[in-house]
């Protein structure tokens, strides 16, 4: 969602326009869910909430433009996802594509043709088949709509080991997606894997 | 949101079902609210409530009250000062910087040096400098000091005429003749006549209302012990006693024989120190 007037809305977003401030929180906080609640699950909600104070006590030495501002509000999700995590010692339930693929009936809740649409909440799920790293990077370039370098601050990593995450990802959801030719997707992948440097 | 020309860093694109996966999960939300909107509000109408708005008057409020409580301090210790020095209490270097000082803008105040001076010798600077403020002079001291150097006067007689003219009448010295029997010892004339005598010089010369309470203030403080018989033993002197002489002690001689190293008893500086012109109200 791109904000029109983006700087004028977070300057009266700082003086305590409420109305700003929403258009800013509603340009942000779908993507922010989508992300949270494929990563984190059911701390999903929570997370925002933190993530919201966190954002209002902050909002006043913030500056950038409209990338800048979805970038440091992930960031600051993210942070204290990792940090509920680490609080409840529990984490998400990560599945591993190959599993999925493997004790899924061929065809089922996938749609059969291109046409068919999928809806959020099975795209999201099928994402969040994916390895940690591969979803994150995946939802942060594809669903918040982060270039590469935005996705590299947020994730703490370099450029490259981002867009490699994010082919992989993509390239399992392809392998999810056409599980006829699953074999040579799936020696595609471990190529991948074998040959780059994270 | 997933747009084509995003594309992805591989050297392949999306198939067509990753790209309609991704239009899915990056779908746009209905308009309206949206999930933990509520709360979000909440914190953000927390952080700019009217209270933290008003914090910058509060700090404001609060910077004004130290500016005037400091102001009032220095005042208060200004004054206080002030005051210490008028009354020159302070200490001695301090006393000097704050006469030199409260003179440069017209206020005086005794310095150190006038504060510590010994009694004697502001007594010699009284009698031959200007009177001090407030003392007006007048002629009573030349008048008693010229009665106690007349020649033609002497004994219990002279004595009880000084002593009236300083005391404005209200001596009763030589009113008595009944002696007590001390006569010869206490009443010292050269002592008694001269020592009033000089003080009639060399006090009141300068200022003559302080020589009468000089001399009041000697008796009341020599008379309560031997001064009774001093004063009111008058005809009981023997003549050619050294009151007679008093009158041809030549002033050196005089400061001389009554200089406190002397003979000026402890009952003397006590007199001297009652008597203080500035010690009086």
């Amino acid at each position: 969602v791109v904000v029109s007037g983006f700087q004028e809305r977070l300057t009266a977003a700082k003086e305590g326009d409420e109305g700003a401030f929403v258009e800013l929180f509603r340009s942000v906080q779908p993507a922010l869910l989508r992300y949270l609640s494929t990563i984190g699950g059911s701390l999903a909600e929570d997370v925002a909430g933190e993530t919201w104070v966190s954002v209002v006590r902050g909002l006043e030495r913030f500056s950038g433009d409209e990338a800048g501002w979805r970038a440091w509000v992930f960031t600051i999700a993210r942070a204290r996802l990792v940090d509920a995590q680490r609080r409840l010692s529990r984490m998400p339930d990560t599945v591993d594509a190959q599993e999925v693929l493997e004790s899924r009936p061929d065809g089922v809740d996938v749609p059969a043709h291109v046409e068919e649409l999928f809806s959020t909440e099975a795209a999201l799920a099928l994402i969040g088949r994916l390895p940690t790293d591969q979803a994150e990077a995946v939802l942060l370039r594809h669903v918040a709509g982060l270039d590469v370098a935005r996705t590299a601050e947020v994730l703490d990593k370099r450029p490259g080991a981002v867009r490699v995450a994010a082919h992989r990802g993509l390239r399992r959801l392809s392998k999810l997606l056409s599980p006829s030719d699953d074999e040579a997707s799936e020696q595609g992948c471990n190529e991948i894997d074998a040959t780059i440097d994270y | 949101m997933y747009n084509d020309d995003r594309r992805l860093d591989a050297d392949a694109a999306p198939d067509e079902r990753v790209t309609s996966l991704l239009e899915a999960a990056s779908a746009p939300t209905e308009p309206g609210p949206v999930r933990g909107e509520l709360e979000a509000l909440a914190a953000f109408r927390a952080s700019h409530a009217p209270t933290s708005r008003k914090s910058p008057v509060s700090a404001l409020l609060t910077s004004a009250r130290v500016t005037v409580g400091a102001a009032v301090g220095a005042l208060l210790l200004t004054g206080g000062v002030g005051a210490a020095a008028a009354s020159g209490s302070l200490p001695g270097a301090a006393q000097d910087t704050a006469s030199e000082w409260l003179s440069k803008v017209g206020v005086s105040v005794p310095s150190a040096r006038d504060r510590s001076k010994p009694h004697g010798d502001r007594r010699d600077d009284s009698g031959e400098a200007e009177a001090p403020a407030g003392t007006a002079p007048d002629s009573r001291g030349e008048e008693i000091s010229g009665l106690a150097r007349d020649s033609g006067a002497s004994g219990a007689d002279k004595g009880a005429a000084i002593s009236g003219l300083a005391s404005d009448g209200r001596s009763r010295a030589g009113e008595r003749g009944v002696s007590r029997g001390h006569a010869g010892r206490a009443h010292d004339g050269h002592r008694h006549k001269g020592h009033d005598g000089h003080r009639h010089k060399d006090h009141d010369g300068g200022h003559g209302d302080d020589g009468e309470r000089r001399i009041d203030d000697e008796r009341s403080a020599r008379g309560g012990k031997v001064g009774d018989d001093a004063w009111e033993t008058p005809d009981e002197l023997p003549d050619g006693d050294a009151r007679s002489s008093a009158p041809s002690i030549t002033p050196d001689e005089d400061r001389e024989a009554f200089s406190p190293d002397a003979e000026t008893t402890d009952e003397d500086r006590e007199s001297d120190g009652s008597a203080d012109p500035e010690s009086r109200p």
